[in-house]
This record gives structure tokens, C-alpha cells and sequence, in this order.
């Protein structure tokens, strides 16, 4: 397998409703990492007025000396940005963190959600912490075992060889209904957890691992405001089962309720 | 200390004190409880219908889902008891003994009392009779039963935790149950057991005594009722001690021929065509309103009503649950969960239809055609009305005998696996708890019986136990969630794992 360039060739969808200077933080952000190129995709007509209201979010981007490619496409939001993303080739859709209004969503639709649900790109949501100037120090790695392909170790470890310091990898179960059977559940756990830690061990300058039970959305979200993660890492299945149809994905809850940047890596990327 | 230790001694630390409070200010401690009552009853009787119709879909999806192949106890293990032995103490520890009395009673009292929508003594309140009773009696109160008999049944034989509703919580509490929250469950499962037999008990032995003095002019007072309980206790230590498959056992056993002779020869010597025809008219009615008869409160007219019948009803059967729902585990060791679900659903359930049918059927019958004043007694005095329609057919006297002996046998059933159940909760959970614990509560319920029966708060006591309801629906709709992510699991995880297993020693 190639060397994988995770933040390599990113897509970037902007609506012009963006901050400048938040793309400007995001700039730097990646500085961090092996960004080389970065296109901006607003979905709506291309005209004079909407070139010009890119025109400065490119020049932000240039001053980093990213590559910057600009493009005007029509049709549905998410299912354009998922069709760029994959003529494009590019390694990883880029967004910024908006506050969901949640009767707004549940109307009109979200476009993160949205397009989190139809990709089979990496998924990369940008939210400022108090440390976004400085490296992203500390990874949170959210995993139920069954999410660990190729490209999502691959990508964790380029992470932590690109900028990381710290890995904390966290597992939410369910309880076994009995004593007996949690202990052998939490040995099990531990031992798979190790096996991981050894995996990363040499990407990383710390490992950590944790169990918890409980809700996982909402545990994710807590285990990464108590660790101070800058960025949750966390993989996603093609499929859905009927709670994930009814209450949305994992990765969809976290993405909205973390107060930081959330990586979501799809499964399916394997194929 | 030991868990069971605090468990023990907090249950009985309570039971005094409510104990000492009914003997020394029995109006106090009937104003307090008649006000909790009757603000939880107003205020959360919606929660009563809604959680239990939850409870109605909970079993019967639980037992179509895969998760109905999972059985009560290990993979390999066969049910403890016959099928007859079963089913037998199931009803005698589930309705029995009030059943006997109000089999005849309530649809009469419906009959001549229905909501203010319909008109008393119509053919309408007739009908409406019928169906209400087999709506309080029916599928509901057994459903109620199941949830909590599910959880203890599953989480005692097939993950060897100790038999209290507190480990029935692991999955949503871990290692808590073994602390404060654990030990809350517990004592309240006691305290509602122990009030609810003790006020049953207390309650009954006078609507017996009262049914004697009508029938054969025994003397009444309370040295009399105390005397009846005094009997029934020794009856039932001693059938406790003997154990579940000698004591119990029997006594169910000979309780069902019992009721089905009575069933029998009433069906065959009365109005068998009328009795049939009831039978099937309100079978259709029931079946098809049950949706409408589950979540109806009747609230913009006869709201009344249903706070009176089916909300009481609603919260006993809850306020009963952790005993009943305790017993019912103990003996259903060895089923899958879809024969156990199935079966305490519906096959109690139809004994208690035909019950209904042939006792009800034929009391209102009687009323219908020959005016036989049955309804007025049922009104005045429920305990009466049964040994007034035995005295309308041939061989009247025998069949009161039998029924009074039918009475106290189930008396003695109820009472037994109660002290059974409290002697289990207060062992940590010791499915063979000495006889000690039996003879100490076995002598306490009686006693609390006796001591507010002379000091007239036995019904503040009962108010009581339904209060305590309340916070058990919260406890058995967190159960439900506990068994679905234990059965969650147990599919995910385990079963797999199995499965793999066994196609590898076959490979």
C-alpha cells in the first residue's frame, strides 16, 4: 500500500456565509498537516458576484501556499459535494463546525448530516477549540472493533506522525447483563484495546486506552471534553440498522454535540 | 454490613414504624395516605393505563422476537414443574383469592354502578360489565406480572445472580446495584409485599368471616377475624416451610380442581346456554376494544369510575408485583421465554374468563330474570354475594363449604409464597432461605394484619401499598429497558460466540 496523504487533497464546501477569518484559522490548522491541495466547491450558480465573494476565501487559503481550486456546481448540496468529492479525488470533505438549529434540521435538512450519510470520503469537521492555533495535541479514537480497516489505521497513524502527541483510545460497550460476564467483557476489551495500543504505539508519543459503558454518542462527547481532545477520530459503516435510521449515527450525533474537530473515516473506503 | 442484612432490617425497621403509626393515630395515617393516594391516582393515573399497556406490547413482542427463544435458566435445563403444577401456582399466586369473591361481585356491581355515561341495570351496563371485569382481570394485570417475573427468572437462572429485583438492574447499573440504589429496590419490593399480603390478609379473613355470618350466622367481631388469621397463619408457616414443590404446590394444585369443579357444576346447573353465550359475546367485546379499553380513562365523562375500578386495579396489581412477579420466577425455572410469556399470559387469563362468564354470567342472569336481589348484595356487601348465589342452587351448602374452603386454601397459597418471596428478598437473594426468615415474616404480616385490623388502619395500609405503586411502574419500565439490553447482548456478543464455537468443535 502507498503512502496514504490523508489531508492531501481536501474539498472545502463553502456556502459565503463562512467567517474569513475562520478560514483563515482552518488555514493554518492545516498547516499542521500534509495539505497540498485544497478546492473550494460552492454549490449555486457560478456569476461574477459569487466569483468575487470567493475570491477572498481562495487568497486566504493561498497565503499558506495551498494550491487553491475553485469550483461552481449546481444541483442537491450533499449529493454535489459527495459527486465533486469523488471526481475529484480528493482524500477528505472539509467542513465547518455550524450550532445545529434543531427545528431548522429537522425541516430543511443539514448538509454535514447529509452528506456524512451518502459519502464514502473521510469526513473532516473543523470546530475552533482554544488550541486550534497550536497542534492538535491530543486525539481521542472512538472505536467498537469492528470500524478498524486499512484507511483507518493508516490514517490515525499518519495523523500521529504529521502532528499529534497524544492518542486516547476509547471504547463505549454495552454491559454484559451479569457480573461474571462484565469482568470477562472488560478483560476482552482490554486485551483487544492493547493489541491497538501496540499498533499506534510508535506513531503516537502517548497511548492511552479506555472502557466505558453507556450511551456512545453521549459518552464520546464526555471522554473527549475530560481528555482535552482536539480532534475525535471515528469510524463509519455503509450500513445502517434500524436505530441509526430512526436516531441518526453515531458519528452524525458526535459531530454535532463535540466541542471539537471531528474525523470521520467510512468503512467502505476499504473497497 | 451485608447487603441482605441492611435489606432486612430497614424492611422491618419501616414495617414497625408504619406499623406503630396505624396502631396509634389510624386516622392520621389514613388522612396522609388517602391524600398521597388520591393525588397520585388523579395526578398519574394516566402513567397507570399508559405503562401498562407498554407492559401488555413489551411481553407479547418480547415473546415473538428471537429474543423469544432464550431460556429461563441454562440452555440445556428442563422445566421444574408439570404444566398443571405450574399453571396452578401461577393463579394461585397471581389472582385467586380475589377472583372468588369478585368473579360474582364485580360484574354486578358494574352492572348496577357503570360511568356516567351509561345507565345502571341496562342491557348496555350488562354488557359493559362483562367487559370491564375481563379488561381488569385479563391480559393486564398478567402482563404486569411478566415484566418483572421475565427480569427476576432471567437475570437469577440464566446469569446466576442472586433472586432480587435489584439484580435485575445490572445492565443499567453495573456494580450500583450493590449499593444504595440496589438496596432502595429491594426494600421497597419488601415493603410493598409485606403491606400489600398483610392488608390482603387482614382484608380477607373479614370478607370470610362476613360470608360465614351471612351463610351459616358465625359470630363477628374482631377476636373472630383474629382467630381466622391465626389459622390461616399456622396453616400457611407450615405449608412454607415444606418448601415450593411439597407445600405450595399441593395446595395450588388442589386449589384449581377445586375451583374447576366449582366452575363446572355452576356452568352445568345453571344457564349453560346463557352462560356460553356470555362467555363468547363478551370474549368478541374484549378482543375487539382492547386497544381502546387499554388507554380509555373515560376522561370527559365516567373519569370517576375509572379512578375508582380500573386505576385501583391498575396500581394493586403493581403495588403486588415484586411478590407475585418474585413467585412466579421461582417456579418457571427451565422455560423459554416465548412459553413463558405465552403461557402466563393467556392461560390464566382464560380461567379467569370462564370464571367470569359461568359465576358473572349466571349472577347476572339471575338478576336479569328473576330479580334475585344479587346485584344490591353485591353493592352492600361483597363478600356475601357468592354464598347468595350458591344458595340459589341445588346443594347450596356444599358448594359454600367448598368455597369457603377454596378460600382459605387460597388464602393460605397467597400467603405462603408471599412469606416464601419476603424470606428470599431478605436472604440476598437465597432461593432456599431458612426457615427462620420464613417463621419471622410469616408471624410479622400476620401480626401487622391483626394489630390494624383492631386498630382499623388496614385500609389506610392498603392506600399505602398502592402508593407505592407509582414509583414501582418507574422501576418496571427501567426493567424492561434492563432486559432489553441484557437480551441485546446476549444476542450480540454471546450468541455469536456460541455458535462459532459449536461449528468449530463440529469442524
Amino acid at each position: 500500500m502507498g503512502e496514504l496523504k490523508l489531508f492531501d487533497k481536501i474539498l472545502l464546501p463553502l456556502s459565503f456565509n463562512e467567517n474569513i477569518e475562520k478560514v483563515r484559522e482552518l488555514g493554518e490548522y492545516l498547516t499542521n498537516f500534509d495539505t497540498r491541495q485544497i478546492i473550494l466547491l460552492h454549490v449555486g450558480t457560478a456569476s461574477k458576484g459569487s466569483e468575487q465573494k470567493l475570491a477572498p476565501y481562495r487568497d486566504v487559503l493561498q497565503s499558506f501556499d495551498f494550491e487553491v481550486q475553485t469550483l461552481f456546481e449546481k444541483g442537491e448540496t450533499a449529493e454535489t459535494i459527495d459527486r465533486v468529492a469523488v471526481a475529484q479525488k480528493v482524500c477528505l470533505i472539509c467542513f465547518f463546525w455550524k450550532r445545529s438549529n434543531l427545528l431548522k434540521q429537522t425541516i430543511l435538512g443539514s448538509t454535514i448530516p447529509d452528506v456524512n450519510r451518502i459519502t464514502g470520503k473521510p469526513i473532516f469537521i473543523y470546530r475552533k477549540t482554544f488550541m486550534s492555533q497550536q497542534q492538535p495535541s491530543t486525539i481521542l479514537f472512538a472505536t467498537d472493533f469492528n470500524n478498524l480497516g486499512a484507511t483507518l489505521v493508516n490514517s490515525l497513524q499518519r495523523l500521529g506522525q504529521s502532528a499529534s502527541q497524544t492518542l486516547n483510545i476509547l471504547h463505549v460497550g454495552l454491559r454484559a447483563p451479569d457480573p461474571l460476564a462484565e469482568r470477562a467483557r472488560m478483560a476482552d476489551i482490554d486485551q483487544k484495546l492493547e493489541t491497538l495500543k501496540e499498533i499506534f504505539q510508535s506513531s503516537f508519543s502517548g497511548v492511552n486506552t479506555l472502557q466505558v459503558t453507556g450511551n456512545s454518542q453521549k459518552e464520546i462527547v464526555k471522554q473527549a471534553s475530560k481528555t482535552g481532545t482536539q480532534i475525535i477520530v471515528m469510524g463509519k459503516f455503509s450500513h445502517s440498522d434500524l436505530r441509526n435510521y430512526i436516531m441518526g449515527s453515531n458519528s452524525e450525533a458526535v459531530s454535532q454535540k463535540a466541542k471539537c474537530s471531528v474525523f470521520i473515516i467510512p468503512h467502505q473506503e476499504e473497497a | 454490613m451485608k447487603n441482605h442484612n441492611v435489606v432486612y432490617g430497614v424492611s422491618l425497621a419501616i414495617t414497625l414504624i408504619f406499623v406503630i403509626f396505624g396502631i396509634l393515630t389510624p386516622e392520621a395515617l389514613n388522612n396522609v395516605s388517602s391524600l398521597i393516594h388520591t393525588w397520585i391516582i388523579t395526578n398519574f393515573g394516566w402513567a397507570y393505563l399508559l405503562s401498562t399497556f407498554i407492559f401488555v406490547i413489551f411481553s407479547i413482542g418480547i415473546a415473538l422476537s428471537p429474543y423469544g427463544n432464550i431460556k429461563l435458566g441454562k440452555d440445556n435445563e428442563k422445566p421444574q414443574f408439570s404444566y398443571f403444577g405450574w399453571f396452578s401456582m401461577l393463579f394461585a399466586a397471581g389472582m385467586g383469592i380475589g377472583l372468588i369473591f369478585w368473579g360474582v361481585a364485580e360484574p354486578l356491581v358494574h352492572y348496577v354502578n357503570p360511568p356516567a355515561f351509561l345507565e345502571g341495570q341496562s342491557g348496555a351496563a350488562a354488557s359493559f360489565a362483562m367487559k370491564q371485569s375481563y379488561f381488569h382481570w385479563g391480559i393486564h394485570p398478567w402482563a404486569i406480572y411478566i415484566v418483572i417475573s421475565l427480569a427476576i427468572a432471567y437475570f437469577s437462572f440464566r446469569r446466576d445472580m442472586p433472586t432480587l429485583i435489584s439484580s435485575c438492574f445490572f445492565p443499567l447499573l453495573g456494580d450500583r446495584i450493590y449499593g444504595f440504589w440496589g438496596r432502595l429496590i429491594d426494600i421497597l419490593a419488601v415493603f410493598a409485599t409485606i403491606f400489600g399480603v398483610s392488608t390482603s390478609l387482614g382484608l380477607g379473613a373479614m370478607q370470610i368471616q362476613s360470608g360465614l355470618g351471612e351463610t351459616f350466622g358465625f359470630p363477628q367481631g374482631e377476636m373472630f377475624t383474629i382467630a381466622i388469621i391465626a389459622v390461616i397463619t399456622v396453616l400457611f408457616i407450615s405449608s412454607s416451610i415444606t418448601g415450593l414443590s411439597k407445600g405450595i404446590q399441593i395446595l395450588s394444585k388442589t386449589n384449581v380442581v377445586l375451583m374447576l369443579f366449582l366452575l363446572l357444576f355452576v356452568f352445568i346447573a345453571g344457564p349453560t346456554a346463557f352462560i356460553l353465550g356470555n362467555f363468547t359475546n363478551t370474549l368478541g367485546d374484549y378482543l375487539s376494544s382492547i386497544v381502546s379499553l387499554s388507554l380509555n380513562l373515560h376522561l370527559f365523562s365516567g373519569y370517576d369510575w375509572t379512578r375508582s375500578w380500573t386505576l385501583f386495579y391498575w396500581a394493586w396489581w403493581i403495588a403486588w408485583s415484586p411478590f407475585v412477579g418474585l413467585f412466579i420466577a421461582s417456579v418457571s425455572r427451565g422455560r423459554t421465554i416465548r412459553e413463558f410469556v405465552f403461557c402466563v399470559l393467556l392461560v390464566p387469563t382464560l380461567l379467569t374468563f370462564a370464571w367470569f362468564a359461568v359465576f358473572g354470567g349466571a349472577a347476572l342472569n339471575l338478576e336479569l330474570t328473576a330479580n334475585a336481589g344479587l346485584a344490591e348484595a353485591a353493592v352492600n356487601n361483597v363478600s356475601t354475594v357468592l354464598f347468595k348465589l350458591f344458595a340459589t342452587y341445588p346443594l347450596g351448602s356444599g358448594l359454600t363449604i367448598l368455597a369457603v374452603a377454596l378460600l382459605t386454601v387460597f388464602f393460605v397459597t397467597s400467603a405462603d409464597s408471599a412469606t416464601f418471596v419476603l424470606a428470599i428478598m431478605t436472604s440476598g437473594g437465597n432461593r432456599t432461605p431458612s426457615n427462620r426468615k420464613k417463621i419471622v415474616w410469616g408471624i410479622l404480616q400476620s401480626s401487622v394484619a391483626c394489630v390494624l385490623l383492631v386498630s382499623g388502619g388496614l385500609v389506610a395500609l392498603q392506600k399505602m401499598a398502592i402508593a407505592a405503586a407509582l414509583p414501582f411502574t418507574v422501576v418496571l419500565l427501567l426493567l424492561c429497558v434492563s432486559l432489553l439490553k441484557a437480551f441485546r447482548y446476549e444476542f450480540k456478543y454471546e450468541r455469536g460466540e456460541a455458535e462459532i464455537a459449536a461449528q468449530s468443535e463440529d469442524g
